[in-house]
């Protein structure tokens, strides 16, 4: 097992047998294999049923915090708060860019926890001699806490390791005993909670990198290539227009600002009007709105997208990056392509394939956002034809259109 | 305590305290019987069998046997639940949330209904038993106990083994979900990308610069065949093509960073190939496997009258820019940079050409390989003419 090191004075739990240390908590663990727990899936309900457990024991909490980490490019973790003012559990969630800012972590007991691998740190906030380290201790302070505890379990990566504090207001704070116990329990806690939050960690990532619909199927098993289904979507593609020239003049930094700030316009509008970006393919976007029985509304949807981007772009920061928006709508098969072991799942073609070429036709005809006939003949929104195109790789012309409000 | 309670609890105790900081479920399941076996349980045989999201896998078993106090682990391939070495079994009804299974197996009435268990009683074993072990999703996984002791187990070994499985199964499942992620990542993401994202690169903005050899890869004339070929025919032609052209790219130790329509970008980072001689001579390897690859396959399937269509892979060697790119909450872990782009546009003048393989001048550089000029080209959006080369030998 990892060595621990500690920060302040924690009971040992290894000379147990020698000393006085027992509390009747200790006794409970039993509490731990109570199949219902393990079938939990809300960790506020779990702590809750815990802190009931180690209050009906006569341990006088004033205040608990269960952190559990996640691998989330935003969020940091997920902390569960007790008072005993409320005695409820509040769940906040922990943003990345707030918790990890170093004025912030610089007075925060992660900073020992993570930064410096300790794996317990306690305060005993009533002496006079105490630590003044942590930000929260000011807090606890003013609730007359008189002792505060922190408990790390596990590793803070995918596996979700924990940071718990506990916190009370007894005068002479925790009894050493009462430490044990819940030094015991609080294991069993980052165990089944490192268990949950596993779920959750496999979740983001999906999310996070193949799409959050497409994530779901993934999740649920179809992981195979050759199953795939045929679905009625309206399709996006869009791109920068001479990415090539911008990523010849940028420095490698600037062109990732770049990309991250055109991203952040476009996805946001596609995401709130129900789209899925299926794939991010250097400066260009591939997106589907699914149908679901209702061709319009989603074609509506996508054009609304696609003029709210427009809109947040024009009113930025005025940086010289125009784009086009080709929109389309068509059956088109969703599912794994790829080598058996290295996979892809997206949609492919021939709807795909139309909207790539239309978009390249609309940067040539100089245009922000085109529709194909069938979208135009879908959507609600009037839309002008411009003219009839021949596309690469494609027979004959197509009738391209172009909505006729640009403005959201 | 009852006896039966303590022997529980001791190996409870054990797979919460020391169990679960085994590395392998294969090393947990060994530790596991032989706490049983110290509780007093006769078993000689353990079996667990987890379902598992995997490209190719169905599920995973483990077995562990008394005679050799070892743990198997064995990847059962997907399309095994289709086969009577599944349905017949008796994970398959444990598999499908029913209750558990006893067999008496030196009971000349054993039914035949499954021959694993007729193989057993040939084998000496005695008395069987098949457990669901639940995860948090509520699905059964499957646990077989089996004993050659005579008088089989008695119902407190039962019991007992039971009353340890709350404790077992979250330790298994915690396991296999840790599998997960990587699985996913290995087959959605990609191998490298996934061990940055999985130590905990999962921020923008880190873009990391790396030296490599650039494979851009597309099939030549997909756009017409789609307009024709049925969804099957097609995404058979898709498959078959990534089938061919990703296994050399793998077998170079190159990595596929991701699938566009019927393109593929790759990378083979110099550092790991020993420079970025070395990277690029293990894709144009890479590169001349896949055109002997692709040159056969086509000729499997015209030979069927089934559609063919030819590729072009551009090899670029170049600095690209790694990381996290997207909007914060859907990200793409890929390359950027001038050299990416290169190879994208070399790959369209290649197509235009006819040829199966083009390289820029940078990578040609990098190669002791005799070449021959092409011609220079104006590429789309980059500055001035570029040259291309083609192998000559």
């Amino acid at each position: 097992m990892t060595p621990h090191r500690e920060h302040g004075t924690l009971p040992r739990m290894s000379d147990s047998s020698s000393d006085t240390a027992y509390h009747p908590a200790l006794d409970r663990l039993d509490f731990w294999l109570d199949e219902s727990l393990w079938q939990e899936a809300d960790p506020a309900r779990l702590a809750q049923r815990l802190i009931d457990l180690l209050r009906d024991a006569g341990i006088p909490l004033l205040r608990v915090n269960i952190a559990v980490s996640a691998l989330h490019p935003e969020i940091v973790g997920i902390a569960y708060v007790w008072r005993r003012t409320a005695n409820r559990i509040e769940s906040q969630t922990g943003d990345r860019s707030v918790a990890m800012a170093p004025a912030v972590y610089a007075r925060s007991p992660f900073r020992l926890i993570i930064g410096e691998g300790v794996s317990g740190i306690r305060r005993r906030i009533e002496r006079a001699d105490c630590l003044d380290d942590f930000e929260v201790l000011a807090d606890l302070r003013a609730e007359n806490a008189t002792d505060y505890v922190v408990m790390a379990t596990g590793t803070v990566d995918a596996r979700g390791g924990t940071i718990n504090s506990w916190t009370t207001d007894r005068p002479g704070g925790f009894t050493t005993p009462e430490l044990v116990a819940i030094a015991a329990h609080n294991r069993m806690l980052g165990h089944v909670l490192a268990t949950m939050s596993a779920h959750s960690a496999a979740r983001n990532l999906v999310n996070t990198y193949v799409g959050a619909r497409a994530g779901a199927r993934i999740l649920a098993g179809d992981i195979v290539r050759g199953r795939s289904t045929s679905i009625e979507a309206a399709i996006w593609l869009s791109d920068i227009r001479d990415f090539t020239g911008l990523s010849e003049r940028l420095s490698a930094d600037a062109l990732l600002a770049l990309l991250n700030r055109h991203f952040d316009a476009l996805i946001k509008p596609v995401q709130e009007h129900g789209g899925e970006v299926l794939k991010l393919m250097g400066d260009a976007i591939l997106a589907v709105f699914p149908a679901g029985g209702d061709a319009p509304a989603a074609c509506d949807a996508a054009l609304a997208a696609a003029r709210e981007a427009l809109r947040a772009t024009a009113a930025g920061t005025g940086e010289d990056v125009r784009y086009t928006v080709a929109l389309h709508f068509g059956t088109v098969s969703y599912g794994n392509v790829g080598a058996s072991n290295r996979l892809d799942f997206t949609v492919i073609g021939r709807a795909v394939n139309l909207a790539s070429r239309l978009n390249a036709l609309g940067k040539d005809i100089d245009r922000e956002i085109v529709l194909s006939a069938d979208f135009a003949a879908l959507c609600r929104e009037p839309a002008t034809l411009v003219g009839s195109h021949l596309l690469r790789g494609m027979p004959g012309e197509y009738a391209v259109y172009v909505p006729d409000r640009l403005d959201a | 305590m009852s006896g039966q309670d303590a022997g529980a609890s001791a190996v409870i105790d054990w797979l919460l305290n020391e169990g679960r900081f085994l590395p392998t479920t294969a090393d947990l399941l060994t530790g596991y019987a032989g706490r049983l076996a110290a509780a007093g349980i006769p078993v000689d045989r353990l079996n667990l069998v987890v379902r598992v999201i995997h490209p190719l896998e169905f599920s995973r078993a483990y077995y562990w046997r008394r005679e050799t106090g070892a743990t198997e682990e064995i990847a059962r391939p997907y399309g095994l639940q289709d086969t009577g070495t599944f349905l017949d079994s008796p994970v398959a009804p444990i598999f499908a949330g029913g209750p558990p299974i006893r067999r008496r197996l030196d009971d000349p009435a054993l039914p035949p209904d499954f021959p694993i268990l007729t193989e057993l009683a040939a084998d000496g074993f005695v008395d069987y038993a098949a457990r669901p072990l639940l995860f948090s999703s509520g699905v059964p996984m499957s646990v077989t106990f089996a004993t050659r002791r005579p008088e089989g187990f008695d119902d407190a070994d039962l019991a007992l083994a039971d009353a340890t499985l709350p404790a077992l199964a979250p330790l298994v499942e915690l396991a296999h979900r840790g599998i997960l992620a990587r699985t996913l990542l290995d087959t959605y993401v990609g191998h490298r990308a996934g061990e940055r994202i999985l130590a905990g690169d999962i921020l923008r903005g880190r873009g990391e610069s790396l030296d490599a050899a650039i494979w851009f890869s597309d099939l030549r004339g997909f756009t017409a065949w789609s307009e024709h070929l049925s969804r099957d025919d097609l995404l058979d032609l898709l498959n078959t093509h990534f089938d061919t052209i990703i296994r050399p790219i793998h077998a170079e130790g190159g990595e596929v960073l991701k699938f566009m329509g019927d393109g593929v970008l790759a990378v083979f980072p110099a550092e790991g190939a020993g420079g970025m001689a070395a990277a690029c001579g293990k894709a144009l390897a890479a590169a001349r496997a896949a055109c002997r690859d692709m040159a056969a396959v086509n000729a499997g399937r015209s030979a069927k009258d089934a559609p063919v269509a030819r590729h072009i892979i551009a090899l670029n060697a170049g600095s690209v820019s790694f990381g996290n790119v997207g909007a914060t909450n859907r990200l793409d872990f890929t390359v950027i940079g001038p050299a990416v782009n290169l190879a994208s546009r070399l790959s369209a003048v290649g197509k235009e050409l006819g040829r199966d393989l083009i390289l820029s001048a940078a990578f040609t550089a990098q190669i002791d390989t005799p070449v021959a000029s092409l011609g220079r080209f104006p590429l789309r959006g980059l500055a001035g003419d570029h040259e291309a080369f083609t192998p000559t030998d």
